[in-house]
């Protein structure tokens, strides 16, 4: 069945044909979320958020732009809200686990080197370096998080992402630039790059 | 190496040429500089390093995702749908709570009825065509009837008073004989007033006589009128009824109780506090027929003045029970 004729049969009221489009969307929903949020239970319920809310606006769409850049413009918004509000939270959180002197213990990737000379594990070092990856992404703004992702996990060509955000192929270029360059100074200092 | 401001320019063209996005002319454009220079060749690669971690990032959604989600739409529908059985319990709630309201306070004897459904005030007010708004609410079931006039002129209230009279007292004049009729009690408005001496007993707070009311004259004044809008509520039961049934003690007001006689019976007229204490015995003796009224001014039988509050009244003529209340306010 096309995808225009499921529209249509959940459009009339036919729920069921809806587990169509989250069988078919949910990779990348949930991806977006996961690498988005950095939190696999957070992910969850966005991504059940953001299929909610395709279901309760499906009547509002009409057809004018693809089904699939609708979609992924509702997880864009909806995980960069969503964002925010964790980062309010964590705020507020780290404000109150804070300890002085925690600076002094030495840095992740001392620690990593460390491992690596004890138990030379790949695995092991490679997970420490994507935990250092997603932790140095989490530093940068959710704008610049949010063009990373699309681009480099999500794998959204330039033009959509342009159409996403609906900024110009050039303003979407100039903001993953400076994401990446941002990105990319923090990973030399940490000595991955 | 060239210098920063120039490899500047280059970044974002070995940036788009990494991602696939460059024309062939600003692909070219970066190769050619890479070849050139050993530090955007580096940056190049670290860029290429870079993304290739990101995109490695890839997760798998859970299986139970669409479980949920269908699970969570469908619940999402059902609670959208106005729902009859809360909206029915709610309906049925309040009828209850109304009925239930309705009992405590009317404790109304079931025989009762449709005899004062029409009673003959309400008709005399009717026939009276009264220029002037005249509200006449009725209560069916607690069988009291408002009379409250706005402002009629004292001509008004007169042909009010007269025509209500005529109807009220032949029934009060011959207790015996309305009670072989439909009815078994007359209806005895509050709003007419008490032309006849009402016998003191020797108790302060005991008040009986037998109702000997004699029918007014029609030459009633203005002021006596205004005892119709003062006068709240009557509420009648089986054998009797309590009038001005809402005192307040600080102003020396009094409940006036009346019951109604066939026959020569014991005749109780009791009052009771919540807790279904004796606060006052009011009549409690044989008596003649006729009607009989009792007057409780708030205080029990040592004299006190009662709290504040709901009092029931007990009412017995031989063996008929009825009983009402008196709402005492300081």
């Amino acid at each position: 069945m096309d995808e225009k004729e499921i529209i249509e049969k959940v459009k009339k009221g036919e729920t069921k044909y809806f587990a169509e489009i989250i069988n078919k969307y949910k990779k990348v929903v949930f991806g977006h979320a996961y690498n988005f949020l950095r939190n696999k239970e957070e992910a969850e319920d966005a991504s059940q958020e953001i299929f909610v809310s395709i279901f309760n606006n499906l009547k509002k769409f009409r057809g004018d732009a693809k089904i699939s850049t609708w979609i992924y413009r509702i997880t864009v918004n909806t995980c960069k809200n969503r964002l925010k509000q964790l980062q309010r939270l964590r705020g507020r959180m780290t404000e109150e686990i804070y300890e002085p002197g925690a600076e002094e213990k030495p840095s992740l990737v001392d620690r990593i080197k460390e491992k690596e000379e004890k138990e030379p594990d790949k695995s092991f070092a490679s997970d420490e370096i994507k935990n250092t990856v997603y932790k140095r992404i989490d530093e940068l703004t959710p704008e610049q998080r949010q063009v990373i992702t699309m681009r480099d996990v999500d794998g959204l060509s330039y033009d959509d992402m342009a159409r996403v955000l609906k900024i110009s192929v050039s303003a979407v270029k100039s903001k993953l630039f400076r994401a990446r360059e941002n990105l990319r100074e923090k990973l030399e200092k940490d000595e991955i790059l | 190496m060239k210098t920063g401001s120039e490899c500047g320019r280059y970044k974002e063209m070995i940036m788009e040429m990494v991602d696939g996005e460059a024309s062939a002319e600003r692909a070219g454009l970066a190769k050619n500089h890479i070849v050139l220079c050993p530090d955007c060749a580096i940056y190049r690669d670290k860029l290429v390093k870079m993304t290739e971690i990101i995109s490695s990032m890839k997760v798998e959604a859970p299986e139970y995702m669409e479980t949920r989600i269908m699970a969570k739409i469908a619940s999402q529908k059902r609670n959208s749908g106005f729902n009859f059985i809360p909206a029915f319990s709610t309906v049925v709630s309040a009828v209850v709570v109304i009925f239930a309201a309705f009992l405590i306070y009317n404790n109304k004897p079931a025989q009762v009825t449709v005899a004062l459904a029409q009673p003959p005030a309400v008709k005399a007010v009717a026939e009276a065509k009264l220029p002037v708004a005249v509200k006449i609410a009725k209560v069916p079931v607690k069988h009291a009837v408002i009379i409250a006039a706005s402002k009629p002129s004292a001509a008004v209230k007169n042909v009010i008073i007269a025509k209500a009279q005529e109807a009220v007292v032949p029934a009060v004049k011959a207790p015996s004989a309305a009670a072989a009729s439909a009815p078994e009690i007359a209806y005895a408005p509050a709003m007419a007033p008490l032309t006849a001496p009402v016998a003191k007993a020797a108790n302060v707070n005991t008040n009986s006589a037998p109702f000997t009311a004699a029918a007014p004259s029609n030459t009633m004044h203005a002021a006596d009128a205004d005892k119709i809008t003062a006068t709240p509520t009557v509420v009648i039961t089986a054998v009797g009824y309590v009038a001005d049934n809402l005192i307040n003690v600080n102003r020396g007001e009094c409940a006036k109780v009346r019951v109604q006689v066939a026959q020569q019976c014991e005749v109780k007229i009791i009052v009771y506090d919540k807790a279904a204490r004796i606060v006052s015995v009011l009549l409690d003796q044989n008596e003649p027929a006729g009607t009989w009224e009792s007057t409780w001014c708030g205080r029990n039988d040592g004299g006190s003045v009662v709290t504040g509050g709901v009092y029931p009244v007990y009412m017995q003529v031989g063996q008929s029970v009825a009983k009402g209340f008196i709402i005492v306010t300081k």
